[in-house]
Order: structure tokens, then C-alpha cells, then sequence
């Protein structure tokens, strides 16, 4: 943990932000990690960092995997920046699309997480305004629905029926065309 | 999933296509309370655009809702040259014309496209095809207009009135007094090319196609060998050259059904098309002949009404004049979609007929229409025009010009399972007597169809009506009587679309 000491560390904790899960664990984590989400942006904005950010709303279990996704995201815009910049041959271009690549990857392989751990990456997204990471996962609980029927869809999110028969009949039917 | 707060919900469905949306409706009511809050999926209706004769833009009649989407009833993020109407609605998406230019809009999301400009010779009667359970992109279609009956050119040796000069084409009272010869040459030449076909085998169409961007040319090839001929075109009542016209014909409406496509044309038909395959199939409507019998008017009612000048004469020319008027009116009729699939509508006086189209399967061999209802709405009208305290009836439909704020006599509560009529016992002191100068017409216009339960909506000259078909009630919804609009005298009913709304297309956000 950074502690007040010589200059050069300070320098280095400067950069860096203290995030405050609910059940009190601390992260450290770059700026521009932490600043992928507009919530701790704003806050850095107004210099009320200080001391460490508490998100209440967010449990360790999930701000690990959050910060997971971000690391991984920022150094995807830090990395498209510089080659923007710099260089646009074709050895570029070409380590751009193998990045990009991995990025794919990654991001499937962080969304193989039970359907409750998605949730609560969902709501973490939401509260910490991270927009890749809420697009990421509506899209994934999205796609887990298509092409299911509406039994289906109850059992796997254990969602209980409460339309009656007749009012299930009478919505079927306005939408006919989507059951055929 | 009931875990999320009903805005995330909202985010996970935006991420769906209308179909899976659909499903989801039926899982419970807190998903279908999300998705129908937010409009999320185009299902029901909305309101009903309208087009009056003499009227600089298309009216907004709908029921007012507080929780969906905003609709841009004025079109008022389309440019605006001082006129336009609504052309034809498909699954949300309009397609309206100003003088000039055809435009495609989404009056939900306000995004829109203007079209490049179309050739000559194929109809002003323009039809998209937006199916946005199969896709996005849309189509519009234009079909070559029917050839015209041949007509007698202007013979140079052949005096005309003077005030006649300026036509182009004889009168018909001139016709009556051309030489008979003249006049059997050109109906032997109108016999025999009315004899054709139509639509011909290969039918020729433009068709814009959003995901190109431009107009091409289409034939459309006919599967089997129903077909009527150019003679039955003409003689259609609603034939653009109609001699019983007073205004040009209505454009006749178009509804997709099941990834076809309907259109009702002129000469007792609709087409069947598979958009496509670019295949078309002609069938008949069911045949109009005498089906409605006119209303007769009372001679005593003059009699009784003019008694305080007591001109008897008069009085009975006048009956006369008014029941030949009467006579003279002309059946309407419309095509459309609602619960159960494709319905064709005759309307005569207030008698209403209704098919429901049963389509060819494997247990029907057939294709063909079912007489649905048939009866005269004219006591329901009656019922309510005589009532004295009508000024002061629920209102549960409006207006939309387009305008913030809100009307607060509006009722938001209306729903079509509402069967709020008012069927009460007649008691002498609720009704006037005099129902001769009632506000009550002697016709009523077609609005169109619920698209999902079987409710005709119905106009009597600025009022809206509901009439469902499953109980022969008839609800009265509210007025759209075109407020601070100059003309109205002349304003009447001339085309209207059903508007279900969609919150999915292509469009360009022009904002």
C-alpha cells in the first residue's frame, strides 16, 4: 500500500486511485483505469479522491472483475492512441488487429461468469457509468434469450408467471407473427 | 432478472430484435410493462393519421398516453414547404409527399430519409414494404399505373362551346352530341383494349430499396391465372377517371401480413405479393352488387318540419332532391389487417359488410373470403347524436397537432378491452326529438382496423368512433375536428393509416 513517503512516491501515488469495495477491501488502481468509469471520472474532476473512493454498491467479488475489465480496456485506448499518433504502416496496422483480437477474446472470456455475477456486473457498470463494460453485458444477457420460448426464458432467470392463461393467449396474439 | 431495476431491463432488451422482444412480453407482466412503458416493440396502436381534403398537413387522431414514447404528430423534424400528406404507413414507418419530394420518416424516433426523385408513369399510389421482424431496410413500390380508357380526341371540324374549349377532352354531355359513328368507332376501340388482362403477366414496378439508395426497376411475375380485365378497372366506382368523382379517389391502402403484402387496387381485386420472391397473385374481392339498400328518407318528417311555412310543394321536391342525393352515394371500400388476418371492408350509408380472407392450406384447398359482419350501424350513431348531454361525453381520443401540453378533459384510461358504452335505457328526457337536423351524417368513413383485436374505427364527419365487431357496440372515442384551421367547411375525411409505432429503423438521425 502507497504510504506518505519520499517524493518519487508520491509522484508515483499521485497517479494512482484507492477504490473502496463495500465489504472494505482496497484496490489501487492508475487513473486511467479507474477513469474509465465517468462516475470516478466526475469525482476526480471535482478532488474528492482523497483518502480513497468508497463504492458502496460494490462488492470485492465484483470490483476485482470490474477492474479486470477495465485494466484491459484502458491499455486498449492507451495502445490506439499511440499508433494513431505515430505510425499507420502496415506492421501496425496489423498488431492493431491482433489486439484487437485478444480484446475480443478477453471479453469473452470475462463474460463466462454464472448468471448472478453477470447481474451484478451489470448493476456495477450502471452505478459506475462504465459503458463498453454495460454494453458488453446487456448484449450477453441479450443474446441468452434469443431464440427461446417464454418457458424458457422463465426457467433460466427463475422468473415466475404471473399472467393468467387468457392474458397470455390475448398478448400472444398481438404479436402473432413473432411465434409462427 | 426481476433482481434489476426496470431501466436496466430496458438496456438488456434494446439489445433485441422485435421478435425475441415479442416473446419476452409473454414471460410476465413486469417484462411486458417494461417493454410497453417504453414502447420498446412496435404491437399496437397507436393513433390514426389522417388526411382531409383541404387540409396543408395530415391530422394525428390517437388516444393520448402518458408513459410511451413522444410521437412527433406535426412531423415537425421534416422540412417544411407549407403541404404535405401521409402516402402509406408500414410497421411504424411513414411515408409521406410534399409537392415534390417523398420522404420516409419514423414519427416515434423522428429520423427520416428523403427518396430521390421517381420516374413519371408509375402511380402516385407509392406502398412501402417495412417489415422489421425480417428486416430493417425497407422498400417503397410503384407500380405502373393502369393504361386509361381510350377517349374521343377533339375533332377540329366539330364546333364546341366556347366555355368548353379549354378541355382536353370532350364533356360528357359533348359526348351525347358527337355523331353516333364517332362514338361506336371509339367504344368498339375502348371494347376491345379493355378486353386485356390486368395486371399483366409481368407486372412492372420501381422499386426504391433503402439498402441500395435508388430506384430500380422490378417486374413482378403473377403465379396463377386469376386476373380481371382493364374493363373491370374502369368501371370501378373509384376509378381515377370516374365520372362520379366530386375530389381525386382515396389511394387505396396496403398491409403486410406473414411476410406478404397486400394491395388493393381499382376493378374489384387485391394483389398478393411475396416482395421477395418478386412473385404476385390476383384475387377477387367479394362482389358489392345491391348488397346495401339505401336509407328512405320520410316525406312527413318534411311535412312535419316545415309545417310554420307550410310550403307542401317545396317541401316534398326538397324530400325528393335530398332522397335521390342519398341514393346516389356511392359504396367505400377498404382493405385492411386486424386479429385474424386480411379484411375487406364495404361500407354503404352506415351498412357495413366484413370478408376475412382465408388463404389456401392444405385442409382449405381455396382461397376465400368469409362474410365476418354484416349490419346497419345507423341506430348505435343515432343513439349517440340524439343524446342531449353528448357535448359533455368522454372524450378518450384527441387531436395531436403536434403541440406540448395536454388537453385535461382527455381520459388517458382508454383501452380497447374497455367497452365503455353507453347502453342505457331510452328515457324520453335524455334525447332529442328532432333527429332530422342532428349532427348526424348520412354516410360514415372508414378509419381502419385495431391490428390486433376486431374494432372498425369509424368517422362521422370530425367525430371517432370504435365499433366492435365481437359485440355490435359502438364506442364514441372523441373529435378531431381540425381546431383554428380556416378551412373546415370544406375538410372532410379523405385517407387514413393506422400508426403502430417502432422504435427500430435505419433512418438517418437528420436532428
Amino acid at each position: 500500500m502507497a504510504s506518505a513517503g519520499s517524493g518519487d512516491e508520491k509522484a508515483a501515488a499521485a497517479a494512482m486511485i484507492t477504490l473502496i469495495s463495500s465489504d472494505n477491501e482496497k484496490f489501487e488502481v492508475t487513473e486511467a483505469t479507474a477513469t474509465l468509469s465517468q462516475t470516478i471520472r466526475h469525482m476526480i474532476e471535482d478532488g474528492c479522491t482523497d483518502g480513497g473512493v468508497p463504492l458502496p454498491n460494490v462488492t470485492s467479488k465484483i470490483l476485482a472483475r470490474v477492474i479486470e475489465y477495465c485494466k484491459k480496456h484502458a491499455t486498449a485506448a492507451a495502445g490506439e492512441e499511440g499508433s494513431s499518433s505515430s505510425f499507420s504502416d502496415a506492421a501496425f496496422l496489423e498488431v492493431d488487429r491482433a489486439f484487437l483480437e485478444e480484446l475480443e477474446e478477453f471479453d469473452d472470456a470475462f463474460l463466462e461468469v454464472d448468471r448472478a455475477t453477470l447481474f451484478d456486473l451489470i448493476l456495477a457498470a450502471n452505478y459506475l457509468d462504465i459503458k463498453g463494460l454495460l454494453n458488453l453485458t446487456c448484449q450477453k444477457v441479450a443474446d441468452s434469450v434469443k431464440g427461446k420460448t417464454p418457458e424458457q426464458i422463465r426457467e433460466m432467470y427463475n422468473i415466475v408467471n404471473d399472467l393468467t392463461p387468457e392474458e397470455e393467449a390475448e398478448i400472444r396474439r398481438e404479436t402473432q407473427w413473432a411465434f409462427e | 432478472m426481476d433482481l434489476l431495476p426496470e431501466e436496466l431491463l430496458a438496456d438488456i432488451l434494446r439489445h433485441l430484435p422485435p421478435r425475441p422482444i415479442a416473446v419476452c412480453r409473454t414471460v410476465s407482466k413486469g417484462l411486458r410493462a417494461v417493454i410497453d412503458s417504453r414502447g420498446l416493440l412496435l404491437r399496437g396502436l397507436r393513433g390514426i393519421f389522417i388526411n382531409c381534403v383541404g387540409q396543408d398537413e395530415p391530422y394525428f387522431f390517437s388516444r393520448p398516453e402518458r408513459v410511451a414514447p413522444r410521437v412527433d404528430a406535426g412531423l415537425r423534424f421534416l422540412p417544411d414547404i407549407g403541404w404535405r400528406e401521409a402516402v402509406h404507413h408500414c410497421n411504424g414507418l411513414l411515408l409521406v409527399q410534399d409537392w415534390e419530394k417523398l420522404y420516409v420518416c419514423n414519427p416515434t424516433t423522428q429520423r427520416w430519409a428523403q427518396l430521390p426523385p421517381r420516374c413519371k408513369g408509375f402511380g402516385d399510389a407509392e406502398h412501402h414494404v417495412f417489415d422489421p421482424t425480417v428486416s430493417l431496410h425497407y422498400e417503397v413500390i410503384a407500380f405502373a399505373e393502369a393504361p386509361r380508357k381510350p377517349k374521343i380526341p377533339i375533332q377540329p371540324d366539330i364546333q364546341r362551346p366556347s366555355w368548353h374549349e379549354r378541355c382536353r377532352y370532350y364533356t360528357q354531355e359533348e359526348i351525347q352530341n358527337l355523331p353516333s359513328a364517332l362514338r361506336a368507332k371509339y367504344d368498339r376501340e375502348a371494347e376491345i383494349k379493355g378486353l386485356a388482362e390486368w395486371p399483366p403477366s409481368s407486372y412492372a414496378a420501381r422499386v426504391f430499396s433503402s439498402k441500395s439508395g435508388r430506384w430500380d426497376e422490378r417486374v413482378y411475375v403473377r403465379e396463377d391465372d386469376v386476373t380481371v380485365t382493364l374493363t373491370d378497372v374502369w368501371s370501378d366506382p373509384w376509378w381515377v377517371e370516374s365520372e362520379t368523382l366530386t375530389y381525386h379517389a382515396p389511394r387505396c391502402n396496403a398491409v403486410c401480413w406473414r411476410g406478404a403484402f397486400y394491395i388493393h387496387c381499382r376493378g374489384g381485386f387485391i394483389i398478393r405479393l411475396s416482395p421477395q420472391e418478386h412473385k404476385y397473385q390476383v384475387i377477387k374481392t367479394p362482389r358489392l352488387d345491391n348488397i346495401f339498400t339505401p336509407p328512405r328518407l320520410d316525406a312527413d318528417d318534411y311535412l312535419r318540419q316545415e309545417e310554420p311555412y307550410w310550403d307542401k310543394e317545396a317541401c316534398l321536391a326538397e324530400f325528393e332532391m335530398d332522397q335521390e342525393l342519398l341514393n346516389n352515394r356511392k359504396p367505400s371500400m377498404h382493405l385492411g389487417k386486424s386479429e385474424h388476418g386480411i379484411y375487406y371492408t364495404a361500407l354503404g350509408w352506415h351498412q357495413l359488410r366484413v370478408w376475412v380472407l382465408h388463404e389456401a392450406s392444405d385442409s382449405n384447398p381455396i382461397l376465400e373470403w368469409e362474410l365476418k359482419h354484416k349490419t346497419d350501424i345507423k341506430p348505435s350513431f343515432l343513439q349517440h347524436y340524439l343524446r342531449k348531454d353528448r357535448k359533455k361525453a368522454k372524450k378518450s381520443w384527441s387531436l395531436d397537432r403536434g403541440t406540448e401540453g395536454s388537453d385535461d378533459r382527455i381520459d388517458y384510461g382508454w383501452d380497447s378491452s374497455d367497452y365503455g358504452v353507453t347502453n342505457v335505457e331510452r328515457e324520453d328526457d335524455e334525447y332529442d326529438d328532432d333527429d332530422r337536423y342532428c349532427d348526424m351524417r348520412d354516410d360514415m368513413d372508414f378509419l381502419g382496423y385495431h391490428p390486433s383485436k376486431e374494432i372498425a374505427f369509424l368517422g362521422n364527419g370530425f367525430d371517432g368512433f370504435a365499433y366492435y365487431l365481437g359485440t355490435s357496440k359502438l364506442q364514441y372515442l372523441g373529435t378531431f375536428f381540425p381546431v383554428g384551421c380556416c378551412h373546415s367547411q370544406v375538410a372532410a375525411t379523405h385517407e387514413s393509416f393506422i400508426y403502430t409505432p417502432c422504435m427500430d429503423d435505419l433512418l438517418p438521425d437528420n436532428t
